[in-house]
């Protein structure tokens, strides 16, 4: 019988530097399939985002599983030692829980985004067409995506902004109004700088630039949006570029500083959104001054969240318990799946004796003269056959009987021939 | 008092009551908790609007003359102008935030209008179609130019809220920088071309009734200084280099040589 599993690095279980080495593009994630696969595990999917990299897989044995792509994913991504200890693993049905909850975003950094039920659809359609996914992953991530739906239906999780990149947006949009336009800097590669961009993302800004003292770094932004990379040197052209930049860098001093924004601001009519979500701060407070400038920090982020947070309620509840319900029925049809072996042994059985009663009828059809004989051949066609079918269970009624667990019987066979009805 | 005159001393102070309830409708949503307004608004600002309007042709159709006898019953007319150009700026920003000033002005303007009712002073050959279409450009011309200023100040409001960090009920309410920014270029650029028109058609209409230009000096130089000034105004705006906040105060700022032609306009031709 299959058996769910997941595992992986996530927002929740490890930081971006450690995210960014277990990343799997597709032809890593090609490569490690084919070699999980060769291990004996049935179906693989790997979903691979900013804020989580994992790998679903349905196997017989999951726990073994678990080891075994864990290991797998050391090899192909070159990965040190101990970096487990930083992934998560779920087996059976905290497996099924776990991908129904990421697929509804509910387990998202940013709660109700719109992007993981399209990321995970994709996911799940690159390895059905590769081959590498069958039935069992087919049916789950289905189950979760219409689960998603349903929430996102049913429920206000994903309007307005719940989160502190919403209300970065939201502020954004009080000053310079349509985000679409805006150009967007990102300066840093850390968690914080990841969740502002995705929240300009979802909404719907399209020009970016990022800048951090090591551009590499920046790879996985580029793969949430495209946008130019600059080093930290190109500060001054982010800066009198952009409408908006949000600063996210792990920089023990400020990294925008008076000089530099007044620079950035000489000639220019547009007026500059500066957001400093870093600890410590990246933005001199003093900047805060220069005429046109409107400097932000993640207090001032807070009180807009506070606000958004009481009007929306208890959204997160009422979606948890809807993933509850769909959880509910992809187990009731996970645990259908144990009769299947016996259930195809039983067809096999059935099918073999039908074929044997209608080689013994074969050649007296072909021998039948009239219409009436041809009936009569039929009729004991028809009773030869339902002999033989009630042959096995009044043999095995009787045996039971014999035993004392005539009850037991009787209540299986009225489930199994009378449709449970009593009479 | 007949009948008659008693209907219409009614009907004239129905604009007046109607723009001060939804001014004091609209003042008290600014209290209230909830930020949304309830849909059921929006159709009655329309339909004050469109009831002034028709109150409006109804009295010149049965007082048989041109849309106003005084220039009292214009006020009325630029009244109706302000009112309907916010429900276009309310469109265009798609936020009823500055409905209570803009009701409030309305309510100011029908009032006066309606406060000093009097007989027709205009003679008859006064009343043709040049000289309405002069006084129906100036009255619209000021009407843009005051909603402009609002606009104006609307949006120094919000740069304080914001700069200030204040995210609370003020903010929230009135619209984006960049909205009000577009809004007040938009009100400003309408309000300078049509009182330049108007102006251009009373100049017409005097010179077609042989009457010399310095009989209505001040009013003409008041209009000539508040076309400059907005003039100016867009010239300075168009500059990259020129703040937006400059250009708001300006904005602002505008409405003090707009009084002075309301003022010395409305006291007659």
């Amino acid at each position: 019988m299959f058996h769910a599993g997941a595992a992986g690095v996530s927002w929740k279980t490890a930081p971006a530097e450690l995210r960014d080495r277990c990343l799997l593009p597709p032809e890593r994630a090609d490569q490690l399939t084919l070699l999980i696969r060769a291990r004996g595990v049935r179906e693989v999917v790997v979903l691979s985002t900013c804020n989580r990299v994992e790998v679903w897989t349905a196997s017989e044995d999951p726990e073994r599983t678990a080891l075994v792509v864990l290991e797998v994913w050391s090899e192909v991504c070159g990965l040190e030692p101990g970096w487990t200890d930083r992934a998560f693993v779920h087996h059976h049905e905290a497996a099924v829980e776990h991908i129904y909850r990421v697929a509804a975003s509910v387990d998202s950094l940013v709660l109700g985004e719109t992007q993981i039920p399209s990321q995970v659809r994709l996911a799940w359609e690159r390895s059905r067409d590769a081959g590498q996914c069958g039935f069992f992953l087919g049916k789950l991530v289905q189950g979760a995506l219409t689960a998603s739906k349903r929430v996102r239906s049913q429920t206000r999780l994903g309007e307005g902004a719940l989160s502190v990149a919403g209300a970065a947006v939201d502020l954004a949009r009080k000053i310079s109004g349509n985000v679409e336009r805006l150009t967007v800097g990102i300066v840093g590669a850390g968690e914080m700088a990841e969740l502002a961009l995705s929240g300009f993302v979802r909404a719907g800004a399209r020009k970016f630039v990022y800048a951090n003292r090591t551009p590499e770094n920046l790879r996985r932004f580029t793969t949430l949006h495209p946008g130019r990379i600059e080093g930290l040197g190109a500060l001054d052209k982010v800066l009198a570029e952009c409408d908006v930049v949000v600063a996210a860098t792990g920089s023990p001093g400020f990294v925008i500083t008076p000089p530099l924004a007044v620079w950035a601001m000489r000639g220019r009519r547009r007026p500059l959104f500066l957001l400093d979500i870093a600890a410590p701060r990246d933005i001199d407070p003093e900047v805060a001054r220069c005429p046109g400038v409107f400097l932000y920090g993640i207090d001032d982020l807070e009180q807009v969240v506070d606000k958004n947070r009481l009007s929306r309620g208890g959204e997160a509840q009422v979606a948890e318990s809807l993933l509850a319900t769909d959880v509910e029925s992809f187990r009731i049809w996970w645990r259908s799946l144990s009769m299947v072996p016996i259930l195809a042994q039983v067809r096999e059985q059935v099918h073999a004796v039908a074929q044997a009663e209608v080689d013994r009828f074969h050649h007296r059809v072909r021998q039948a003269q009239t219409e009436e004989d041809l009936r009569m051949v039929l009729e004991d066609f028809a009773q030869a056959l339902a002999n033989k079918f009630l042959h096995p269970p009044t043999v095995g009624a009787r045996h039971a009987a014999s035993e004392g667990r005539e009850q037991e019987m009787a209540a299986a066979l009225r489930e199994l021939f009378l449709h449970g009805d009593a009479t | 008092m007949g009948g008659r005159a008693l209907i219409h001393e009614v009907v004239r102070w129905i604009p007046w009551a109607v723009y001060a309830a939804l001014a004091l409708l609209h003042a008290r949503r600014w209290f209230s908790a909830v930020p949304a307004e309830p849909t059921e608004y929006r159709a009655l600002r329309v339909g004050a609007v469109g009831l002034h309007g028709v109150l409006f042709l109804a009295t010149a159709w049965l007082q048989h003359r041109l849309p106003f006898g005084t220039m009292w019953e214009a006020l009325s007319l630029a009244t109706l102008v302000l009112a309907g150009s916010y429900l276009l700026l309310e469109h265009l920003a798609r936020s009823s935030a500055l409905a209570a000033p803009f009701f409030t002005l309305a309510a100011f303007g029908s009032g006066l209008s309606a406060a000093n009712h009097e007989p027709p002073r205009w003679p008859v050959h006064v009343q043709s179609v040049l000289f309405a279409a002069h006084v129906t450009c100036g009255v619209a011309g000021l009407a843009f130019l005051v909603a402009a200023s609002l606009l104006a100040a609307a949006w120094l409001l919000q740069y304080r809220e914001l700069r200030a960090r204040r995210f609370g009920r003020l903010s929230q309410r009135l619209p984006d920088l960049a909205t009000l920014d577009r809004l007040f270029l938009a009100a400003s650029i309408v309000g300078t071309a049509t009182l330049f028109v108007g102006g251009l058609l009373g100049v017409v209409w005097m010179v077609s009734q042989g009457r010399e230009l310095h009989t209505v000096l001040p009013k003409f130089s008041m209009v000539l200084i508040t076309v400059l000034w907005n003039l100016v105004l867009q010239a300075l705006r168009r500059r990259e280099a020129f703040s937006i906040r400059a250009a708001a105060w300006m904005g602002f700022v505008g409405i003090v040589p707009v009084g002075v032609v309301i003022w010395v306009g409305a006291g007659g031709y």
